[in-house]
């Protein structure tokens, strides 16, 4: 009997190891260009000066559903400590995609369900002709956040279809254009409204973000050569949130950031960071001095973004955007998905005590 | 017996399920994280419309420097009888002779040395050479912009035997106007070829900033991430050839790359006047970076295309080495009439599933909102998406 035991347990294990092993080492990583099974755009804007416009497509051949949720990151005053804070207050509303369908809507309009829009070419007539995936609401003017959106099926339980891809297109009144990839994580066995990013329901979050910059301050390379109009500075953006979200309790998820710089000679010029809680648009030398030109010294700086601290298992994920100005104060600016580090199932976890990060979803 | 049957059965069950509930291994292409071969889709530069690209190029390794063999692929054809860049033999009339618009890719290596979390960033117009390195000598540990070669030449430190960027030299396009592509391979720098096995890692992450100064002043600024290619740490070899696929030297590069997109024409919903044109660039993820073989970085692209009703239109181009074109031009000559013009699509957003026959395509997509009336125009540019399995490629090295 013992014999068996052992047999069978051995079998069970070489088994498991042949399909695991065969099947190679799991990458567990966020994406910007995979499609996923939660989709998380962390800069969406309508302020007097900007707009922004989302897509989300579903590359299954099956008929998709998402719940999506507006996250408020602006700044309202709490009144237990009269200090700004976010309001971290969420919106949500329900999209269903057909299959391989795309979308679109501009966050300021929302889409409402109008099946007898038309679609018209000529300026002043935007369309919003297709299958309108549910009603969308619009956001506020000063609207500074995120939006996150999870499959579901349709009793509104959540699933691992990694159907969702999608992008975020920021406009400003000047006409100037950036556009960054919604960031994706992928399903793997979710469990319930609690989406655990652990590798077991969910890809994990990264270990840390890194980025490459023009240093803030720095005159722009291509503006220096090309233009009269000189001297040009680069600035920095960098829009952080923590990968954890409770959008049942509306609880704010905080996180601590250590934030390592390296200028071009290889030095570490920086060594310290911010604490993040729900959702914040920074200037880059805010979060770490030595993306600043006076102290870094070159113009290419190099930044690591790693969670810390007691906090660290809610994550962090973000997009950088960057303008430069030339000395007429024309400008012009781009974002840019950031790089993730940590692709195996132990390393890709922040490395630190507590849980890996979870997104609470509200109760349907 | 029948504990023999249930062992094969729990053998059986278990490897099912263990096949089941195994992760899929994930085997492509990345934008987002540090890989041993690094592809920019896009290098523009063009001195007289005022346009050049800062190519960024960083060692994520915090200890090792790294040394990238690199490879510009000039996309530009060129005139039979004048030799100038050219889009059409129409532009290759010189006096009574019309000659012939060849592409031509010819290929141009350097060789950057990168130390440990070293960024380095260049403009593609004009290269980085000498003393345009940060670290080309030995320096004073107490003050690294004071080059040494001994420490009695720093006062109060010492000259530190760090690793520097000694022997670099990034060249500057080879025309302009030019349009092309640049591949980063990491290799080791004795050899010139990809370290063997595990001592090959994944250091290089890059991206490319396209910069266009406008004839009204403004600055159109365009970013996207360098394309990597993660090498595979326990099977690589110490060759000049590159294999690419699942378990490969290097992961695979995607069957199916997907571009979500507004249809070209279609009203800006933000300012309602703005009409959007997205530009497509495709390059072929097997390539011979030595020149000899063209024909490797060839594939038929087959384009599926979506709108938001869920029809389906469908095209497919010839891709050769290199392809760039607005959307509305891939399938024909007249922009109004081609199915990814948004009078035709009839809606705003669409997706477009392009499946590679032959060598497997790397993309990149740049959206310009051009208002006419106001004579603004802003541009941004952003990876594509990938799905599928990855396919096999080839990438060889001089």
């Amino acid at each position: 009997m013992r014999t068996t035991k052992s047999l069978i347990v051995g079998a069970a294990v070489t088994a498991f190891a042949l399909a695991f092993g065969t099947t190679g080492v799991a990458r567990a990583d966020v994406s910007t260009e995979r499609p996923g099974s939660i989709l998380i755009f962390p800069k969406v804007v309508n302020t007097t000066d900007e707009d922004t416009i989302i897509q989300i497509t579903n590359v299954n051949n099956d008929t998709r559903h998402a719940r999506c949720f507006f996250v408020d990151g602006a700044l309202t005053f709490d009144p237990n400590t009269g200090l700004p804070r976010p309001s971290c207050q969420e919106s949500d509303f329900s999209i269903w995609l057909t299959r391989l369908q795309p979308t679109h809507w501009q966050v300021s309009v929302g889409r409402r369900i109008d099946p007898t829009d038309n679609f018209s070419s000529a300026p002043g007539y935007p369309s919003t002709a297709g299958f309108d995936p549910g009603g969308i609401p619009p956001v506020g003017v000063g609207f500074t956040g995120a939006l996150i959106c999870a499959e579901v099926d349709a009793s509104d339980k959540p699933i691992a279809g990694n159907s969702l891809t999608g992008q975020a297109t920021v406009k400003n009144i000047n006409g100037d254009v950036s556009k960054y990839n919604g960031i994706t994580i992928q399903g793997i066995t979710p469990m319930g409204q609690d989406l655990s990013l652990d590798n077991v329901e969910y890809n994990g979050c990264p270990a840390s973000l890194n980025l490459t910059t023009i240093t803030s301050g720095a005159p722009d390379p291509v503006v220096e050569a090309l233009s009269p109009n000189t001297p040009s500075t680069v600035r920095n953006f960098i829009t952080l949130m923590p990968c954890g979200a409770d959008l049942e309790n509306l609880v704010p998820q905080t996180v601590s950031l250590q934030v390592a710089v390296f200028n071009e000679f290889e030095q570490r010029i920086s060594l310290g960071g911010p604490s993040v809680e729900c959702w914040a648009r920074l200037p880059l030398e805010a979060i770490g001095g030595g993306f600043d030109f006076a102290t870094a010294g070159t113009t290419f700086t190099y930044g690591t973004i790693t969670p810390q601290g007691p906090n660290a298992a809610n994550g962090i994920l973000g997009v950088a955007d960057s303008v430069a100005t030339d000395s007429l104060g024309n400008s012009g600016s781009a974002a840019d998905n950031l790089h993730v580090a940590g692709n195996t199932d132990t390393t890709n976890l922040p490395v630190v005590t507590g849980s890996p990060a979870v997104i609470r979803l509200s109760v349907p | 017996m029948l504990t023999t049957r249930r062992i094969g059965s729990a053998i059986v069950a278990t490897l099912v399920l263990g096949l089941g509930l195994a992760p899929t291994a994930r085997a492509f292409t990345n934008s987002d994280q540090p890989a041993a071969v690094v592809v920019f889709p896009r290098i523009d530069v063009n001195v007289a419309a005022n346009r050049d690209t800062v190519v960024q190029l960083t060692n994520a390794n915090a200890t090792q420097s790294v040394t990238a063999k690199c490879f510009y692929i000039n996309g530009n054809s060129h005139c039979t009888n004048t030799g100038l860049p050219c889009a059409s033999s129409a532009q290759c009339v010189s006096g009574p002779f019309v000659g012939a618009c060849l592409p031509g890719w010819t290929v141009t290596d350097f060789l950057v040395t990168l130390t440990p979390q070293q960024p380095l960033g260049w403009s593609a117009a004009e290269g980085l050479r000498g003393s345009g390195f940060p670290l080309t000598t030995r320096v004073c540990s107490n003050n690294p912009l004071m080059a040494c070669s001994n420490d009695g030449q720093c006062p109060g430190g010492t000259c530190l035997t760090n690793p520097t960027n000694a022997g670099s030299l990034v060249p500057p396009v080879p025309e302009t106007p030019f349009v092309g592509e640049l591949h980063c391979v990491e290799v080791d720098r004795n050899t010139g070829r990809p370290p063997l096995g595990a001592n090959n890692t994944n250091d290089l992450k890059g991206e490319a900033t396209v910069e266009t100064l406008l004839p009204d002043g403004t600055i159109d600024v365009a970013t996207a991430n360098a394309v990597g290619i993660r090498s595979n740490l326990t099977r690589n070899a110490d060759t000049n050839t590159l294999t690419l696929g699942r378990g490969a030297e290097y992961e695979g590069c995607e069957a199916v790359t997907i571009v979500n997109h507004l249809f070209d024409g279609a009203v800006d919903p933000i300012d309602n006047t703005s009409l959007a044109n997205t530009e497509l660039t495709l390059v072929p993820c097997s390539v011979d970076l030595s020149g000899a073989d063209p024909s490797l970085a060839t594939s038929t692209a087959q384009f599926l295309v979506f709108n938001e009703f869920e029809q389906r239109f469908s095209t497919s181009r010839r891709v050769n080495c290199f392809f760039q074109s607005p959307l509305s031009r891939i399938d024909t000559t007249q922009p109004d009439r081609s199915i990814w013009n948004a009078s035709v699509s009839g809606t705003v957003a669409g997706q477009t599933r392009i499946r590679a026959v032959g060598a497997s395509l790397i993309g990149w997509a740049r959206l310009s909102l051009l208002n006419s009336s106001l004579n603004t125009q802003g541009s941004a540019a952003y990876n594509v998406h990938q799905d599928s399995v990855p396919a096999t490629n080839t990438i060889l090295l001089p």
